[in-house]
């Protein structure tokens, strides 16, 4: 989710300065300092850019006092962006600045967050190094559904085993190490070895996840090779346009392993008659993904599962994906909303990163159409709603789904969608108040989480707010149902999502029960951050 | 014996009935002596289309054995991270080249691998934060019949720490350079040379990438006659590099990015038929800011041209003799040759110059002035010219060798630093295993020397290092075409 810090302006030392026409005399300038231990950060790397124009930035280089300074600004909208090795900004936040001509805005005070990384070495079943194996770092993520995986980092093993995956934000991780690939000498040699799941597992669920917290490393995460028998995926992928062997698709191939996806390094070649093999493989689930690369790109999957055999004749046949259509359903639509230029989207629940997003415009008729969505699985969402709006339920030929998942299957289009927006929504307001009796006059600086309870609708989903420096917050358009808030720090990552973090936090929770058009106000305490 | 090996074909591979066996050991070169070598990954591609053909990994007793490769041409390597292949026994070059097509006679093949050395060190900005993301090369000279070809052998990118890591090198001198971009501007780094020997670590190697701020040089360039009917280059050169813009109708030039230094600026004239007609030299520009409105105009140059006469020594067919302008322009080379050794350049600036050859096997000995020999240094050009310049070359260097030792206990020093300063500048060089050094080619006359055991070697410019190592004022004499032994002891 999106966090902005929109700083407005009045801040110290806005003196309009008048200069000869046409010449800029705004200036936009602060410090950078680490979060952590609020040292001030050298040779951090800013870029400010207008936030209407994508063109290249500015940009310049924090001095020996960690201050910056962009002068000869025109008053407009405008973003920064810091960057300095061995730091990060949190999650989707950026600072903006709305300059006035003339104005000067001086003293942004920006936290930069010490990242993490991870270390250890790639040793094989002698206990030698493994050089050119590729270690991996997936962020354990919750979901709706349980926990997923996100891809996060990689590094390559260097001459004597050793790897590091840096840049690392505060959370739980999965490592894991793939052999050398065939374009190494040494490929061939560990080519029949699998990928092993820190600390020796030879599957996603088998893995220790570790965690990390802001400006730690983990050493020592040593992974071992081993010769355990492995298998193949063999087969072949066709052209849908032209019935003929697609020899510049692309094959991707992952391990699926409950709602953990691990896409695998290498990708195999195909050859002109469309044939290709995966090798390397431990037993268990995998997906087959074939795409051609084009206008639409064609995609086509398959999922599979090895045993105790090598699987052969696997067919996948790229095409160009089905159509998805339907329209939207308001139930109340109250007196004088604006309907806004809704988009209906789709994202695939269990796919690599780079699957396509599709979506479609919603027409002044309230229709959609979405095309080429490949056949996946998909959560439906449409944006942004109107005012007081929420989707209630997904329908298809005029029934209710369970949830807002679909699958979109490659034998035919999918019609008679049908998004049911209500507008009978409760509001639930409320305060965090700081941990501690304030002292002075500290703006609390804190995240809300609104977390549905467990066994109920999955079309209730979390939602999170930013307190305002009063440590006001407010949530609006809730549909029915029983929930419970949490009040985080504003840099925690902890996954509220997560049971065990969740029952660890279970004191600092304020539990509400909605009805619908209810209004509700709640305060709450701000907990610790777990991590 | 334990023989374990493994041959792979790639699938869709067609085995041939007149398969090729290639068998052989790798050994471990280390000194005078070898030993087997295990998990080396011995492969054969084809020669001409580079297709993995089948690979193999050496057992313990350093044996491999590649079967049911088809017959052609093959190329086979042997490679494992860390070293590199010295020669192919009997065969000179890392990789050995089968010709298979009808068939192998002699199939046993065996490598030779080295240690590679290992440089390890740390970029870091003027601020002394690191720098991520910063590419580093260490490249090799190796002189060819044609002049220098440069290799890089070792490529690594800093992580976020700074830090960095090249492996396998093989023993020589190289140029580890460091690059990276910041925004806004152009950043490099000083190139380093460093000399590593068989399987030596270099760690702590530092270096300091400089963010430098690049300006715009721009003005209009005048007085050329007569005015060429085509469009005018206008060059800016220092170091051996240039940068080119094309001037305007109206001879208005400008120059973005340009990195703060001396620059010697010329005009670049169209010649008839588009061929270029010549080069104007128009001055030199001191970049220290952004320079506009410039006026440039057509400099006098000057014609200087001689001989050159042998002192002692045998003389080569040919070497070069570079003029370094005090101004610190660019070094104007020129190669002289048998059998007169006369040299010609038509278009030095006046001015003051230093003359060297920038080579081993000469050195210059001083200019002739009526019946003496003077410096080569300071040497002045007028807007005349020089007709007649007379420079005495010699051949005599001197052997500089011996031994650093550390201080107490006087056991040879391994890889420390030694330094000789004499009047042509700094010489350094890092000792062998056994403490041991050599200077080659030292051109006789006054030195200072100075050994450390630990030391960057940018360090031995600094006078500061010499006098924390108590080396500041020793001074000893190399006599031409002498030997000169001595047992130094380390400062720490």
């Amino acid at each position: 989710m999106k966090r902005l810090l929109t700083i407005a302006l009045a801040v110290a030392g806005t003196c309009p300065a008048q200069g000869p026409a046409g010449e800029p005399r705004g200036e936009i300038g602060g410090t950078v300092k680490s979060a952590k231990s609020g040292e001030l950060l050298k040779s951090v790397q800013v870029f400010l850019r207008l936030s209407s124009n994508s063109a290249g930035p500015r940009s310049t280089t924090t001095g020996p006092a960690g201050d910056f300074l962009f002068a000869n600004l025109y008053g407009a909208d405008y973003s920064l962006y810091f960057r300095k090795a061995g730091y990060r900004a949190l999650e989707g936040e950026e600072t903006r600045v709305t300059l006035k001509t003339d104005q000067q805005v001086s003293g942004l005070d920006i936290k930069l967050w010490p990242a993490g990384a991870i270390s250890g070495r790639v040793l094989d079943s002698d206990g030698e190094p493994v050089p050119e194996a590729e270690a991996r770092a997936y962020a354990v993520v919750h979901r709706r559904g349980g926990a997923s995986l996100m891809f996060a980092g990689r590094a390559r093993s260097n001459d004597v085993g050793e790897y590091r995956i840096y840049d690392l934000p505060a959370g739980k991780y999965l490592v894991l190490v793939w052999p050398p690939g065939e374009g190494v000498p040494a490929g061939e040699h560990y080519a029949s070895m699998a990928a092993v799941y820190y600390p020796n597992g030879s599957s996603p669920s088998e893995a220790m996840p570790v965690t990390i917290n802001w400006g730690q490393e983990l050493t020592r995460l040593n992974l071992e090779l081993s010769d355990h028998r492995t298998y193949h995926i063999a087969g072949a992928v066709f052209d849908a346009a032209t019935g003929g062997p697609c020899s510049d698709c692309v094959i991707q191939a992952a391990r699926v392993d409950r709602r953990f996806f691990v896409t695998l390094p290498n990708t195999p070649r195909v050859s002109s008659k469309g044939f290709f093999v995966i090798r390397g493989l431990s037993p268990g689930v995998y997906k087959i993904i074939a795409r051609r690369p084009g206008d639409g790109e064609f995609i086509s999957r398959r999922l599979v599962e090895i045993t105790n055999r090598n699987l052969n004749d696997i067919v996948l046949v790229a095409g160009p994906g089905q159509t998805v259509s339907g329209q939207i359903v308001f139930g109340d639509l109250p007196q004088g909303i604006e309907i806004p230029r809704m988009t209906v989207s789709v994202s695939a629940l269990a796919a690599p990163q780079s699957w396509p997003e599709r979506d479609g415009d919603v027409k002044d008729d309230l229709t959609f159409r979405i095309e080429q969505v490949p056949a996946e699985t998909y959560r439906f969402e449409v944006s942004p709603l109107p005012r007081g709006g929420y989707v209630k339920a997904w329908r298809v030929s005029g029934q209710e789904l369970p949830g807002p998942e679909l699958m979109i299957r490659e034998d035919g289009p999918l019609s008679r969608v049908e998004a049911v927006i209500a507008f009978d929504g409760a509001t639930v307001t409320g305060w965090v108040k700081p941990s501690r009796p304030a002292s002075g006059d500290h703006p609390i600086e804190a995240r809300v989480a609104l977390i549905p309870r467990e066994n109920q609708s999955p079309y209730l989903v979390d939602r999170y707010a930013s307190t305002d420096p009063g440590g006001s917050f407010s949530f609006q358009a809730v549909p029915a149902g029983a929930y419970t808030l949490f009040a985080l720090p504003r840099q925690s990552t902890a996954e509220l999502l997560d049971p065990d973090v969740r029952r660890a936090l279970q004191a600092y929770g304020g539990n509400v029960k909605l009805e619908p058009r209810d209004k509700v106000s709640v305060e709450l305490a701000l907990a610790p951050d777990p991590e | 014996m334990f023989l374990r090996y493994v041959s792979i074909l790639l699938i869709g591979a067609s085995c041939s009935t007149a398969s090729v066996w290639i068998e052989g050991t790798v050994y471990l070169r280390e000194g005078a002596t070898r030993r087997p070598l295990s998990r080396v990954d011995v492969t054969a591609r084809s020669a001409d289309r580079g297709e993995l053909l089948a690979s193999a990994r050496t057992a313990p007793d350093g044996r491999y054995r590649l079967l049911n490769v088809p017959p052609q041409r093959i190329l086979l390597t042997a490679s494992r991270p860390g070293y590199y292949t010295r020669r192919a026994a009997g065969r000179s070059g890392s990789e050995i080249l089968l010709d298979c097509s009808a068939g192998c006679g002699d199939s046993r093949k065996d490598f030779e691998l080295v240690r590679g050395a290992v440089i390890t060190g740390l970029v870091i900005d003027k601020l002394g934060e690191p720098v991520e993301g910063a590419r580093i090369s260490a490249s090799r000279t190796t002189r060819s019949k044609g002049g220098g070809d440069e290799t890089v052998s070792a490529r690594a990118v800093t992580d976020d720490r700074g830090l960095f890591r090249l492996a396998g090198l093989e023993a020589g001198a190289y140029t580890v350079t460091a690059r990276g971009m910041g925004p806004g501007s152009s950043n490099a780094a000083r190139a380093l040379e460093l000399e590593v020997q068989e399987g030596q670590e270099i760690d702590g190697v530092t270096i300091i990438l400089q963010s430098d701020t690049v300006f715009r040089v721009s003005g209009t360039v005048v007085g050329i006659e007569p005015v060429p009917s085509g469009p005018i280059g206008i060059h800016l050169e220092r170091r051996g590099r240039r940068l080119s813009v094309e001037a305007e109708k109206d001879g208005r030039f400008d120059f973005r990015g340009v990195l703060p230094d001396k620059y010697r600026a010329s005009a670049v004239l169209p010649g008839q038929d588009g061929g270029k007609a010549g080069m104007i030299f128009l001055g030199v520009i001191d970049v220290q800011s952004d320079m506009t409105g410039l006026i440039l105009r057509p400099s006098l140059t000057s014609l200087v041209q001689g001989t050159v006469k042998l002192a002692t020594g045998p003389l080569p067919s040919q070497f070069p003799l570079a003029f370094s302008s005090k101004v610190g322009l660019d070094v104007r080379e020129v190669l002289v040759k048998a059998p007169d050794f006369s040299f010609r350049i038509p278009d030095l600036l006046p001015g003051s110059y230093d003359i060297q050859a920038p080579t081993s096997s000469v050195y210059v000995k001083g200019v002739l002035r009526g019946d003496g020999i003077v410096p080569p240094t300071d040497i002045t050009v007028s807007a005349g010219g020089i007709n007649r310049l007379e420079i005495v070359v010699a051949a005599d260097h001197a052997r500089v060798y011996g031994t650093i030792r550390q201080r107490g206990s006087g056991l040879p020093l391994p890889h420390a630093r030694v330094a000789l300063e004499g009047s042509n500048g700094i010489l350094s060089k890092q000792a062998d295993q056994a403490g041991r050094f050599l200077f080659a080619s030292v051109v006789p006359g006054e030195y200072r020397v100075c050994a450390w055991a630990d030391i960057r070697p940018e360090l031995t410019e600094d006078q500061a290092s010499w006098e924390r190592a108590g080396c500041a004022t020793k001074v000893f004499p190399v006599e031409p075409d002498s030997d000169v032994e001595m047992d130094l002891a380390a400062a720490p």
